[in-house]
This record gives C-alpha cells, structure tokens and sequence, in this order.
C-alpha cells in the first residue's frame, strides 16, 4: 500500500503556497529511474519519510465523522448485497404465488414479508441492491473510459481535437437520454441490463469527460509537464505518469457522485419498465410493481426499496463529499 | 362534496335534475377528434359525447336502435338490410340528420384508401344505397351474421363535413381538431392538448335534452393519481378505475363519496403459443400437458387481484355467446402433464430441460422458450413469471420477456416467437374469424390475426357457417349462432389452439353525486364506455346540480 505517487513533485508544485520544493531536476531523473526498477523502495529515496498525498488524504477523510461513518453503512449494504445472495441462493424467486403478501416482522423465516408472488422481500432486496450497485459502478467505469480518455486527448492535445471532441461533447449532452433508452431498447428487441449500462455509459460520460480536460488544459502548462517534457519523455508517458496521477482528485470525487447518481438513474429507469427484466430485482422494478400499493396496506413493498435507494444514495454522496474534502482541503 | 352516505334509498328518476359539470378523468390525451381516425379508447371516450349512433349496445350488450328507428329488417336470405331512421335528429348547425349522413359515414369507412390505424371491414357489403330521405339499404355478397353488430352498432359524422373530404388526407381536415358540426349528447367546445377537452349540453339532442351543462374530460394519465383525484372529489367519472389496481379499487370502494362498479369486459388475455412444425408448442399434447401443470384460477387471481375472471374458450362471459359448459377444461394435473411430455416425445434431461430428437434437422431440440409480453403490463408480467416458474416441473423453460409496445407484434407478425401473452380487445359481436380460421393465418396469408399457425378445416367451416347464419330477427340469429359458437369453443379450448387466461374485469368509478348511473346485470357498465352508448351519457345528472 502507501504507494508514493509516480512523481511526487507533481502535487505540491501545483498547490501555490506550498512549501517550495526542495528537490532538483536531476533527482526527479533519479527517482524516475528509480521507479522503473523493481523493489526499489520509496524510503531509499534518502531523507525523512514524507507523508504521501494519497495517506494524507485517507487521514484527512477518517477524519470526516460523517463521512467514515457513512462509508461503514456503504460498505455494510455492499458487503451484504454480496454476501448474502450467495447464501440465500435462489430464494429470491422462489414463489409461493397462492400465499403472498407475508406482512414484514413476523417470522424469521420473512423478515420483510414475502411480494405479490410470495417471494421472500429481503432476498429480493439485497438482490435489487447488487443490480444497482453493478449497473451504478459499472457504468461510472464507462464514464471513465469513455469520458476520461476524450477528455484527456482534448485537454492534452488540444487544437482541433479539442474542438471536435467538444462539439461531440455537446452532441451527447444534448441526447435526451429516455429517448434514447427507449429507442435503444427496441431496436435491440428488449429490455436487457447491458443494454441500459451501455446507454448510461454512453450518454453521460461528459461531466467526467469535461473536468478532465480542464485538468489537463491546466496540468499541461505547469512547469513539471515541461520539464518532463524537456527530458524527452513520450506523450504518452506525460500523460499517463505525470497528468494523470496529478488530475484523478476531482475525477474521483466526480465518479463517486455519478455512483449515486445512476444508482437513482437505474431506479428510475426500473421504474418506468426499462432495466433488468424478471424475475430479476432491481430496487427501480421493485418500485414501479408496487406502485399501486402505495394506496393500500402493503406499503412495505414500496418503503424497503425505496428506504434502500435513499440511504444507498446518501451514503455515496456523504462519502464523495469526504474525499472532495480529503483531497482538495482548499475547497472547504 | 359529500352528498349521500347512505346507499339504501335509491333516489327515483323524477329527482333528476339538469345543470352542473361533470369532471372526468381521461387516462390519456387524444390526438385526434376524428372518429374515423380515432384509434384508441380514450379517442372514442370523447367521441362517445360528441357524434350519435346508428346503433348502440344496451346494458347486457344487446344491439340497440339508436338513430336508426328500429331494428333493421333482414330479407329472407339474409342479404338485403334496410334501416329507417328517426325523422328528429339535428346536427348542431341545423341540418337534418339524414341517409345522406349515414352514405357519406360508411362510405368513407369503406374506403380503401382511408388514413386511418383503426380498421373498417366492409367487405361483406355490395351496395349501399339511399331509399328515401329516411330509409337506407345494403345490400350484401353474402348472408352475413356479425353486420348488425361490426357495421351498423356505430357512429354516424355529418355529410356536409365529411361528405366530400379526400380519404387518404382525412388526418389533417380542420375538424380532426375543432369538431364544430356534431349531433351527439354534447357539443364540442374547446381542446387543450394535454390538459382537457370541453363539451357543453346539446340542447336538440335527438333523445332529449343531457342532463349536465358541462363535461370536462381532463387528462390525468396516471391511474392511480386520478383514483385520488376520484376520492378526493375532483373529478366525478374514472373509466379506468381498474388500471390503478386492487389498492386503488379497494381504496375507492372504501370512499363513502364514491360509487365503483365492476363488469367483465369484452377483452381477454391469453398465452398464446406457436404450433408450427418445429416450435416447441407443435403437438397437442405439448399444449395439453402446459395446461394440465397450471392451475389457471390461483393464477388468475394472483396475476390480476381479481381484475380477471379465468376463461378456457375465446368467448368472454360478457358476450350473449358465452356458454361456461362449452369448453374443455384441463385441471391441475401434474402426472398426467408429465406423461402427455413423454407422449409428444419429450424427455427431461439431467439438467431439468425437457428434449426431444430435432425436428429440423440432425441432434436434439431443447424446449427452451421466450414468453414475450409487453413490458408495463404488470398483471401480464405476473402472469408470465408464475406460468414459467410451474412449467418448469415438466421440463419446459420458457423466460418472461418484457418488450416494449412499438416491437411487440413485429416478430410475431412473421412467425419468429415460442409464445406470447397478449390482450385481445372484441367487438360486440364474439366472431373469432380473425383470430381462429387458418385463412386468417399471417404470416401464411397477408392479413389476419391468426398468428398462432393452428389450421383445422372442421374450425374453419364451423367459423363460415356461424359468420352466415342470419335469421329473420336478431334473437333468432343469436340463439342459431349460438348452437354453433359451443362446437368452435370445444375446438379451441380442447386443441387449445390458444391457451386462454382471462377476460378482463373492469372498473368503473363515480361520484355518488352522478346519478343515472344504472348498472345492469352482474354490475355491467360496459355499455357506458367507448362509444358503445352516447344516450348514456345524456341520462347521467348532477344530485347538487353542481
């Protein structure tokens, strides 16, 4: 672990007011090769044991109360949207269609009651929650390949790949992404999960694909990008060891929020009949079958997966604000 | 808003009283006002204000004269029909109604080249013409039974509208938008896309002058939002009660404000599978043992909360044709299911899967399916999971597929599916010719709905000899046709060249301040819906005269 970022130069000489750097050019040479060399160890580099940037922030973000606290709730629900799947196996569909609508709290077997076919509301639920979890994370990888690289090649390269990208850029941003779906899901002759996690990842990309390029507009001037550059080194090199490392705090906290933002995205488009189809669950489909509940006595059908999305969701946004804060102390 | 609590004293007709608003909610906009383009039921819910009929359905859905002054009388052979009109109709400009309506009305359904999504079959027709001002005559290729119900049960438009309009451009006349000259119950007054539409009383309405002053169809597409709408006193009618499910029934029954009346509807649902050569729905006895492991009443009841009453023939108990001891029934049996598998030649492998040797060619046929079902229909969807979970016992894996309404039909129109739940909507007449008789098979033939490719000369014959049954009146017809319905219903549900679910049971609900609101036999209502009795609509009044 605590990892020393490729070029621990980077950070501190893009901070103004930062304490100067003490290192030369030709130690960053040094250190450059250095880290090419495998089982080099960072503490060789001579001098005390600095603090990294990325430790630095883990302790600034345990020290966010509400934060920590709220990734401890995260990881309860991943943890047990992983976990207890497994052990319940198929119960989540298993049907007692004669039976149903076992009321919550009143056997261990049903903790939360069984649905409009008998199947069991808490198997059903951590089920829903892996759906949403995979399509939230899943799709946020998307916007990171798709909206990192464009960004990345625009704000590095500039000029008319810059302008191109862009204008595709603004292309998708003004997609109206229900039409899309829904257009999408015909054409491919049904509702499919791959489906909605390639739509989501292909429309909304752009925030992640914006901030990056603004990263890298800024990082590309900065006297470390030239200095590597003056050494020789490769484009590529630039931007994947120098920019990158140096762009990722607010592609991260970007990324963390878009979780949360497609998990709520999923549900609504479940909602609607668009995502997963059955007998899988996901928290939106288990909303929109029980809709009509909302006007009788099994309201619990609605309250779990809608108590789930709403503490899911906050949790990842508590969490991202943590780490918006860990890494970018400036920004309080 | 509360006005009577108690339900034990019904108030007599003489209380009736005119005046008052009658708010109701529309469940989606229309986008047309033209009935001959009009495709969609809340379409011919605004109609059913706006234009009269010739022939309407009374409470048990029996035809009724409406404009036309009597029932028609029939020639001998049953191909000549001639209707006489009222001599009191009046369009809202003045004019008379006339024949000259009723010519220019059916002409242009029988129009070939008419733009239009709903479709008109006058094919049986060889002539129409204008005996005198009043007096109207077809003339038909061939004795044909359902005409009274299919052609002359209908709406009639003004001649001097639609009189001389360009079929194939009739979509964009100016009063597909702004209906100014219209002879129903209500007038038109204004259209506002996606709020309301607006009707006031047609003072000469041929059968005396609507009860309300207004009428307010307001667009509320969420059934569960105008169920609160229903409860909270803000509209007076909600047509679609039952698309806010048994919560939102339950919930109104509960309202001491409002009224609900529940009917069986003439709709069906079935599980409707492919019995081409190599599908796996091919054999009879493959149908017959999916039959036998289902348990239809506990799925009927669990998919629909008793919005589904369980049917085993294609003929609904709301029709006059419907004969509960004319069906083949096939109870839950899983045995007998399990060796009518192995008769059609199927047996269960080691992973659960039914196989069979291919019929298409060299190694094995695996009863792997699709049931494809429209996506947004959750009692369907319930109905497609509980039916894949049970067949599974006899090795059949068939997985709900939910798709979208825009490409539900296109692979099914060519042949390509395993099996589908559909919902079939009937006209007043119970005549399966489109969906049953192998000359209605698509993709085989051109047309027809028969998509299941079931063919079965005896079914076919049966079907001509119903469609040609016509006696001197209309209970004759029905009594002979009837004899003949049971022989085609033993067919379908016996061969089960569909396997039937349910017919849909709807509800209604009303304000308990609209009056007039009589339900006929079982709680039917059906006869105030669509545009299958305008005159109703006249007959309903305000209690408060608000």
């Amino acid at each position: 672990m605590a990892q020393v970022p490729p070029l621990p130069l980077g950070p501190s000489a893009g901070v103004p007011g930062s304490v100067p750097n003490q290192l030369s050019i030709e130690t960053t040479v040094q250190q450059e090769r250095d880290l090419a060399q495998p089982g080099v160890r960072p503490d060789e580099f001579g001098g005390a044991a600095e603090l990294g940037f990325w430790r630095l922030s883990v302790i600034r973000f345990l020290h966010h109360r509400v934060a920590t606290g709220a990734l401890i709730i995260l990881g309860v629900i991943v943890l047990a949207a992983i976990v207890v799947p497994i052990i319940t196996g198929d119960l989540y569909r298993i049907q007692d269609y004669r039976h149903p609508y076992k009321p919550p709290f009143q056997s261990l077997q049903h903790i939360f009651g069984t649905d409009d076919l008998g199947r069991d509301e808490f198997a059903r639920l951590l089920r829903g929650a892996r759906v949403s979890i995979m399509v939230g994370v899943l799709a946020v990888v998307g916007y990171l390949l798709i909206g990192g690289t464009l960004g990345a090649l625009a704000g590095y390269y500039g000029g008319w790949l810059d302008n191109a990208l862009m204008r595709f850029t603004d292309i998708i941003i003004s997609a109206p992404f229900l039409l899309v779906v829904i257009a999408v899901t015909a054409a491919t002759g049904g509702v499919r999960l791959t489906t909605v996690i390639i739509v989501i990842a292909a429309t909304g990309w752009y925030e992640i694909g914006r901030l990056m390029r603004a990263q890298f507009l800024v990082l590309r001037e900065q006297e470390f990008v030239q200095a590597a550059r003056a050494l020789g080194a490769s484009n590529t090199r630039i931007i994947l060891r120098h920019i990158l490392p140096n762009a990722l705090a607010p592609i991260i906290v970007s990324a963390t929020l878009g979780v949360s933002g497609i998990i709520l995205l999923e549900a609504a488009l479940g909602f609607l009949g668009y995502s997963i189809p059955p007998p899988e669950p996901s928290w939106g489909n288990m909303l929109q079958e029980f809709e009509q509940y909302l006007l009788d006595d099994k309201t619990y059908l609605v309250f779990f997966p809608a108590t789930a999305l709403v503490i899911t969701a906050l949790c990842i946004n508590l969490v991202g604000d943590g780490i918006r804060d860990a890494l970018d102390p400036r920004q309080r | 808003m509360l006005v009577s609590a108690c339900g034990t004293s019904a108030p007599s007709t003489s209380e009736v009283k005119n005046g008052g608003t009658l708010i109701f909610a529309l469940d989606s906009d229309a986008t047309t006002l033209n009935p001959f383009v009009m495709s969609t039921v809340p379409e011919f819910r605004a109609l059913s204000f706006m234009y009269p009929n010739l022939y309407s359905a009374d409470k048990n859905l029996n035809v009724i004269p409406d404009l036309a002054d009597g029932m028609p009388s029939v020639s001998s052979d049953g191909t000549v029909w001639t209707v006489k009109l009222k001599k009191t109709g009046k369009w809202s400009d003045g004019t008379p109604m006339t024949a000259d309506d009723v010519l220019a009305t059916q002409k242009l359904q029988a129009d070939p080249t008419l733009d239009t999504d709903y479709s008109y079959d006058w094919s049986p027709l060889k002539t129409i013409e204008k005996v005198d001002t009043y007096t109207v005559r077809y003339t038909l290729n061939a004795p044909f039974a359902p005409f009274l119900a299919v052609n002359l049960a209908g709406y009639i438009a003004p001649a001097s509208v639609f009189g001389k309009v360009d079929a194939a451009k009739i979509r964009n006349m100016p009063a597909s938008t702004n209906p100014t000259v219209t002879g129903g119950p209500y007038k038109f007054d204004k259209w506002v896309p996606g709020q309301e539409i607006d009707f006031s009383a047609n003072l000469s309405y041929y059968n005396g002058r609507p009860h309300y002053d207004k009428v307010v169809a307001k667009i509320i597409t969420d059934a569960t939002a105008a169920a609160n709408a229903l409860i909270n006193g803000d509209v007076s009618w909600h047509p679609s009660l039952g698309e806010a499910g048994a919560g939102g029934i339950s919930k109104a029954k509960a309202a001491s404000n409002v009224v609900v009346h529940t009917y069986e509807d003439l709709g069906y649902i079935d599980f409707r599978m492919n019995t081409r050569k190599g599908h796996i729905f091919d054999n009879v006895m493959t149908r017959q043992a999916l039959a036998s492991v289902l348990d239809k009443a506990s799925i009927v009841q669990a998919a629909t909360q008793g919005a589904g009453a369980p049917l085993w023939g294609d003929i609904v108990p709301a029709s006059w044709a419907y004969d509960a001891n004319s069906v083949v029934k096939y109870p839950l049996d899983v045995a007998k299911a399990k060796s009518l598998m192995q008769q059609a030649g199927w047996t269960i492998g080691a992973d659960g899967v039914a196989t069979r040797p291919n019929p298409n060619g060299g190694g094995t046929q695996k009863f792997v399916g699709k049931i494809r079902v429209r996506a947004g229909k959750p009692d369907r969807l319930k109905a497609a999971e509980i039916i894949s979970d049970q067949v599974k016992q006899i090795g059949m894996q068939l997985t709900p597929d939910p798709t979208d309404f825009k490409v539900f039909y296109k692979p099914i129109q060519q042949g390509n599916f395993d099996v589908f739940i559909a919902g079939f909507s009937l006209t007043l007449d119970p005549d399966d010719y489109s969906t049953a008789s192998s000359t209605q098979l698509q993709p085989e033939h051109h047309e027809g709905q028969n998509w299941t490719g079931y063919s079965n000369p005896q079914l076919d014959s049966l079907i001509s000899q119903e469609r040609a049954t016509v006696k001197s009146t209309d209970a004759a017809t029905k009594a002979a046709r009837k004899a003949i319905f049971n022989q085609i219903e033993k067919i379908i549900s016996g061969d089960l060249q569909t396997y039937m679910l349910w017919a849909d049971v709807s509800s209604m609900g009303w304000s308990s301040n609209v009056g007039n609101v009589a339900a006929g036999n079982g709680d039917n209502t059906i006869y105030y819906d669509v545009n299958n009795n305008p005159n109703s609509r006249a007959e309903w009044y305000s209690k408060n005269g608000k």
